[in-house]
């Protein structure tokens, strides 16, 4: 009975080190792929479309909701100290040390990171990569990559523009809703974020966030079963193992870095 | 899957695997594709071994082929101009004029003139499986693989492939290798036929397979003559 467990806990061990070896094969062959000719701009710009602007309705409504909700739970926090004016620093260091970039990474996971998977589990489906294969084409260099390097580079973006977006309804709830000083608000803000250390700390969560995306995304699409089934489970998966690990590493990354 | 297969596959000659739904046509084609490893025994494809080569080799041998899938393989998101001219614009260093030039070529010989800009989605079945046989023609391959080029296709479109895959044989002098179990097209295109049956196979021209007395084979081309007609009648597709 207790050999039994000891040798199911073997088998899972065994498949999960197999399964961090066979992402990180993939993950270098990205990584190969991005410096090897030719660079495919063109594709990279067509994904940095899809995975950018098509999720640019859903992170502008997120962020401003997220930030009226900051608005009101730190105006509600903070008047209890008589400390109402730090309204501005609140939002604008909860949003852009820790809430732009992970909250952006959880919703363009939910957007574009599933349907990612989905397009290239679908092409293994109907033996789209086993045929660019067969002609001697790399179907990590010409479809997987371009997909992997447009969301490190759309994250980032998005995850700024949340933050913007959130700072702004901040503003509403704080200043148009509660009263705040419009005046103060800006200037509690302006004054405790700091480019260097906040700024561009979430600039890099994001970039570290979208790559972790990129290569869950098309590493579950490309490794997925050539069935419906295989596609859906694809899906699925990369949304769960890549909230998941966006969550726990941006963790590591405030402790290690102290982003 | 296979149990003692061994096969030949003539240079210059059209062969046909042949066999029921699950015998393993397409996987043998796929391994000679080198899309599946295998986990014993040697499969040499144009004098290069391909069971366990490298990623090099492997490409320099596939370089020599070109393979159309049974659902086409075509990818969506390209029109087929963008689907045919892409082999020639990732191998081969081409103008853009010499790639239309042999795309118009290709749509031509297949008879798909003025769809280069339609979506693989707006392709009927017989449009797709030209389409997918164009490409794979599109770098001149040495060696032609067919996954069930005549699934799912009326009489018409299946004659049209057909004599496209015969004239490919005779006037280029291309090996065809097709999978099917399409068996009236099989006896009038093959010079030889490689017969799967669990995992073993039965090879031969034709006229052998027509005489064999085995069982299975009997029934199996029993249950692709035309209404009425016994197996030998079949041999009036030798012709």
């Amino acid at each position: 009975m207790i050999f039994d467990g000891i040798r199911r806990l073997g088998r899972r061990s065994l498949v999960v080190v197999a399964e961090h070896g066979r992402i990180a094969r993939f993950g270098t062959g990205l990584l190969r792929a991005v410096v090897a000719p030719p660079a495919r701009p063109g594709r990279i710009v067509q994904e940095v479309f899809d995975v950018g602007v098509l999720s640019l309705v859903i992170v502008c409504i997120s962020g401003a909701a997220v930030g009226m909700v900051l608005g009101l739970q730190g105006y509600n926090t903070l008047i209890r100290f008589g400390a109402e004016e730090s309204l501005g620093a609140v939002v604008g260091l909860s949003l852009v040390r820790e809430l732009g970039p992970v909250l952006t990474g959880l919703l363009v996971t939910g957007r574009a990171g599933s349907a990612m998977a989905a397009e290239i589990a679908s092409m293994v489906a109907t033996e789209q990569l086993d045929g660019l294969r067969m002609m001697s084409i790399d179907p990590v260099h010409l479809v997987a990559m371009p997909k992997a390097v447009a969301m490190a580079l759309a994250m980032p973006l998005l995850a700024a523009l949340f933050t913007v977006c959130g700072i702004f309804g901040g503003w509403v709830a704080g200043v148009r809703i509660l009263g705040v000083d419009a005046g103060t608000y800006f200037s509690s803000l302006e004054s405790a974020v700091d480019f260097s250390d906040d700024v561009s700390g979430s600039l890099l969560k994001a970039v570290i966030f979208g790559m972790i995306v990129g290569l869950i995304a098309t590493y579950r699409g490309y490794t997925s079963a050539p069935t419906s089934a295989g596609v859906s489970a694809s899906t699925t998966g990369t949304v769960v193992v890549a909230s998941v690990t966006i969550l726990i590493s941006d963790y590591f990354i405030t402790a290690l870095w102290g982003v | 899957m296979f149990r003692g297969l061994s096969a030949d596959f003539e240079r210059g000659t059209i062969s046909v695997i042949l066999g029921g739904s699950g015998s393993g046509k397409s996987t043998l084609l796929r391994l000679v594709g080198g899309l599946i490893r295998p986990g014993a025994g040697s499969i040499r494809v144009a004098g290069e071994e391909v069971a366990g080569c490298s990623a090099s080799t492997l490409q320099r041998v596939r370089r020599k082929l070109g393979m159309m899938f049974q659902g086409g393989a075509l990818l969506d998101s390209l029109s087929v101009y963008d689907n045919l001219a892409l082999p020639l614009r990732e191998r081969e260093r081409l103008s853009e004029a010499d790639v239309a030039d042999r795309v118009r070529q290709q749509l031509c010989a297949v008879g798909l003139e003025g769809t280069e800009k339609l979506l693989p989605g707006q392709l009927s079945g017989g449009m797709i499986k030209r389409a997918a046989l164009a490409r794979a023609l599109i770098a001149s391959p040495e060696i032609l693989l067919c996954d069930e080029p005549f699934s799912g296709l009326d009489p018409v479109t299946v004659r049209r492939i057909e004599g496209l895959l015969v004239d490919l044989n005779r006037s280029r002098g291309m090996t065809v290798l097709v999978a099917s179990h399409h068996i009236q097209s099989t006896l009038r295109m093959a010079d030889g036929l490689l017969m799967l049956l669990d995992g073993r196979g039965i090879s031969g021209t034709p006229a052998d397979l027509l005489a064999c007395e085995d069982e299975r084979v009997r029934e199996f081309l029993d249950e692709g003559s035309p209404p009425g007609a016994a197996p030998s009648a079949l041999a009036g597709g030798l012709a």
